[in-house]
């Protein structure tokens, strides 16, 4: 294991608590960037955008939200926002370019029938309207939104162990507000309390879903084939693992594709990872049948992320504790570990643009009332480099210089170097 | 070629007799950890102390000194024994010839010097934690008390108290590589410091002492340049548990008179460990302190103002000279920095109380300042060829 010290951060400030499922990364303005958005307890969607200091976008009296996800709708990102009682909003931004567009457009208007009138900046607390709403059923956990045949597809887990799948119609209307259409497609009761729900896409067209619950059951099944061809889905689709010795353990799972190198089959490309409240990680194959690793922390874990933060063209995991302890752990099962200095109650890391450019963060959720951004890992590799094998590696001068020295000569010539400075 | 790294500080836990040693590997970059089992060291026991004994053309072994039996003085015995380090291939290799000590071994410390009735080099290893500082000579395999001749290893150290909790050693040579000045410095735990200056040209032997608050956690020599400039004189680095970080400059010529705190080096609790090392690649030393708050502090001293004088530090003590601050998972206990990964540049190694942090400089960074003072260096010789040849013309 090996410890780092991340020392780029920025801090916003947030009041109310945060559901694991209520925060995500996404590019919800086209800009090519991602922003942060964030539900809370006390009814407040917050859209956090770059380093500026406080949220860029605000919308409130949304209830108490529980889960956040944002769906793309005709090259349009909406973010779905549900509280508790089932209320589920939908939000709607328009891209940067448009709103230059309006803008300029709004200022040739006033000019001419105003005179002449300054428009006024847009205030960075802007006020974010409700694209639409409807009232679905109270008490759902985890949203996701999927796509089937092209079929956009809503599917909400439920804290009564029941999963449902709408199949979802938005047009958007010249104002900004949307009309949609939700169909029920499927209710699927399963045996635990549902915890997390993870989709992976098998083609273009298809996906399926484990849905993870306490003590480390996974299920793993195809929604839709459930659907046309009307099987019993026990038949080999249905898997569950027993990974977790507490019973009620908080588990969570999500697919993971490109995680182990150099894998030329296809089929097998995409992994399952898992976490269970009591600190083991295991990795599981892709039809979940066979256990590939596993690793016990000591660490009341949560908030599994996958994401290239070594930028090694592979995928790792991520995963935070209470305490601040976040892992971050490859392929071999290496593990680096990062402490943040506060208690955490909510985490996820992914890609966020603090400056113009995404780059891998590392997002939490304090209990001191505070969003604090990891940007700039520069985890560059598990592996401890030497700068002699760099140097080889590399086309340059130095190379030129020092590759016809033995390794004596030249870690010689480097210390002469290193320790004069010119 | 492989690298061997071992940790010359406490690589053992205390509680269940068990440790290990980290080495790497240059052919494929990856650190192997070679778990250590004393076997010697059962439930009732308590790792005090360990030190390194290296040897020549092997390994190294590591020295342990032990308490058995409960925590009550008449019932508990004090122990000596050896490991023998070996590399994972070779296999692990325990030679055990236990020594019983009379006083607990809380302070080890092996130094090579010549031994003056056979003149040749000898290891010794010094043993603090009884009345007088105790002497152990090396002798096939066995350690043998030595403490009586004393003098024959080193005459300074005769009589000095054995409440020894850090030690320092500075061998200081002329142009001709002929040995001229030992400055050996010992903290104690009681708060004490003693420098002894033995000079070997007139045979003098200087002893002095000054009184600090509380345990002298660790002391070192160290100069300002990474390669010292001719003329300059040695400062001494002292931390100690309660208070701050104490500079004492110029040792050789001024003692303890010149002393320069480090402010601010005691705002995360105390600091337990020190390293010196040229980590900003300026050509200057920096003074690394890890301290019992989960902090390591790379103090950056000024540069010197009158370059004309080989002498001091331009240090005032009011200013902080905090450059960087690395945190750590848990309380640090031992620091070093060694080029760990054998290719010339040095890595801070900082052992806590929940694992190893091993920093390693931006490789990056460190080939652009490379690849620029190689073409900077051409330059200079280039101009130099220059003018060597425009004299030769004219």
């Amino acid at each position: 294991m090996r410890f780092v010290s991340l020392a780029n951060t920025v801090q916003y400030d947030i009041h109310g608590n945060v559901l694991q499922q209520a925060i995500c990364l996404a590019d919800v303005d086209a800009n090519k960037s991602n922003e942060l958005v964030v539900g809370t307890f006390q009814g407040e969607l917050l859209i956090f955008k770059g380093a500026r200091k406080t949220f860029w976008k605000k919308a409130s009296g949304l209830g108490f939200i529980v889960a956040v996800t944002v769906g793309i709708f005709q090259e349009r990102a909406i973010i779905f926002v549900a509280n508790a009682e089932g209320m589920l909003y939908l939000f709607a931004l328009k891209s940067t370019l448009e709103r230059r567009r309006h803008a300029s457009a709004d200022q040739h208007a006033s000019e001419h029938s105003y005179n002449h009138l300054p428009i006024l900046p847009a205030s960075p607390e802007e006020e974010l309207k409700v694209s639409y709403s409807q009232q679905l059923i109270c008490n759902p956990k985890v949203i996701l939104v999927e796509e089937y045949d092209g079929e956009k597809q809503l599917i909400i887990g439920y804290y009564d162990q029941t999963l449902r799948i709408f199949s979802c119609t938005i047009h958007e209307e010249s104002d900004a507000r949307l009309s949609v259409r939700f169909i029920l497609k499927l209710a699927f009761n399963v045996a635990g309390q549902i915890h997390t729900i993870t989709s992976n896409r098998l083609n273009k067209n298809a996906y399926e879903l484990v849905i993870s619950q306490s003590g480390g059951n996974l299920i793993r099944f195809n929604p839709n084939e459930m659907v046309s061809t009307d099987q019993i889905p026990a038949i080999g689709r249905l898997l569950s693992t027993d990974i977790s010795k507490h019973e009620n353990a908080i588990t969570e799972a999500i697919s993971l594709e490109n995680f182990f190198p150099n894998i030329t089959q296809t089929d097998s490309n995409t992994v399952y990872a898992t976490c269970t409240s009591d600190g083991s990680i295991n990795i599981f194959s892709n039809n979940l049948e066979k256990q590939t690793r596993s690793i016990q922390l000591n660490n009341v874990l949560f908030g599994l992320q996958k994401g290239d933060f070594m930028n090694d063209g592979t995928n790792q995991l991520a995963v935070s504790s209470w305490d601040g302890d976040t892992f971050i752990i490859d392929h071999r099962f290496d593990i680096i570990r990062f402490k943040l200095d506060e208690k955490v109650r909510c985490f996820t890391a992914g890609l966020y643009a603090v400056e113009s450019m995404n780059t891998y963060c590392f997002i939490y959720v304090t209990f001191n009332d505070k969003i604090v951004i990891v940007h700039n890992l520069e985890l560059s590799s598990m592996k401890i480099n030497n700068l002699a094998t760099m140097i080889m590696m590399r086309e340059n001068k130095l190379k030129e210089t020092l590759s016809h020295l033995s390794s004596d000569q030249m870690k010689q010539q480097i210390v002469e170097l290193l320790h004069t400075p010119y | 070629m492989e690298v061997t790294a071992h940790l010359n500080q406490r690589p053992a836990s205390k509680k269940n007799g068990r440790g290990a040693s980290i080495e790497y590997s240059q052919t494929n970059c990856e650190c192997k950890t070679i778990p250590i089992n004393f076997s010697q060291i059962q439930n009732s026991c308590r790792i005090l102390s360990i030190e390194i004994l290296p040897k020549f053309n092997s390994p190294p072994s590591i020295i342990f000194g032990y308490v058995k039996g409960t925590n009550s003085d008449d019932s508990s015995s004090f122990h000596l024994d050896r490991y023998q380090m070996s590399t994972i291939d070779q296999g692990q290799k325990v030679i055990s010839h236990p020594c019983v000590l009379q006083f607990p071994p809380k302070f080890m410390k092996t130094i090579t010097t010549k031994n003056l009735s056979t003149n040749e080099m000898e290891t010794i290893l010094l043993i603090g934690g009884g009345e007088r500082l105790a002497c152990f000579a090396d002798r096939s395999e066995r350690l043998i008390d030595a403490t009586k001749s004393i003098e024959i290893y080193l005459p300074e150290l005769k009589n000095l108290a054995g409440n020894v909790s850090s030690m320092d050693i500075l061998l200081i040579s002329d142009e001709t590589q002929k040995m001229k000045q030992r400055l050996i410095i010992c903290g104690h735990s009681n708060g004490f410091l003693n420098l002894t200056i033995n000079d070997f040209q007139t045979g003098e032997i200087i002893h002095r002492s000054n009184e600090h608050d509380s345990f002298i956690s660790s002391v070192r020599f160290f100069y300002h340049n990474y390669k010292p400039i001719e003329g300059e004189e040695p400062n001494l680095l002292v931390t100690s548990a309660l208070e701050q970080a104490v500079v004492y400059r110029d040792v050789l010529s001024t003692h303890f008179l010149d002393p320069v705190v480090l402010a601010t080096t005691d705002t995360r609790d105390c600091v337990t460990s020190s390293c010196i090392v040229d980590i900003d690649l300026d050509g200057k030393n920096e003074i690394l302190l890890g301290t019992y708050g989960d902090t390591c502090f790379i103090c950056r001293l000024p540069s010197v103002v009158e370059q004309q004088s080989p002498k001091g530090l331009s240090l005032i003590s009011e200013e902080s000279p905090l450059y960087r601050t690395l945190t750590l998972a848990a309380s640090a206990y031992s620091l070093v920095c060694v080029d760990f990964t054998n290719d010339g540049l040095d890595e801070i190694i900082i052992a806590t109380t929940k694992g190893l942090h091993i920093h390693q400089l931006g490789l990056d960074e460190v080939m652009y300042i490379l690849n620029n003072r190689m073409e900077i260096k051409k330059q200079l010789s280039l101009t130099k060829t220059n003018e060597k040849n425009l004299s030769l013309i004219s």
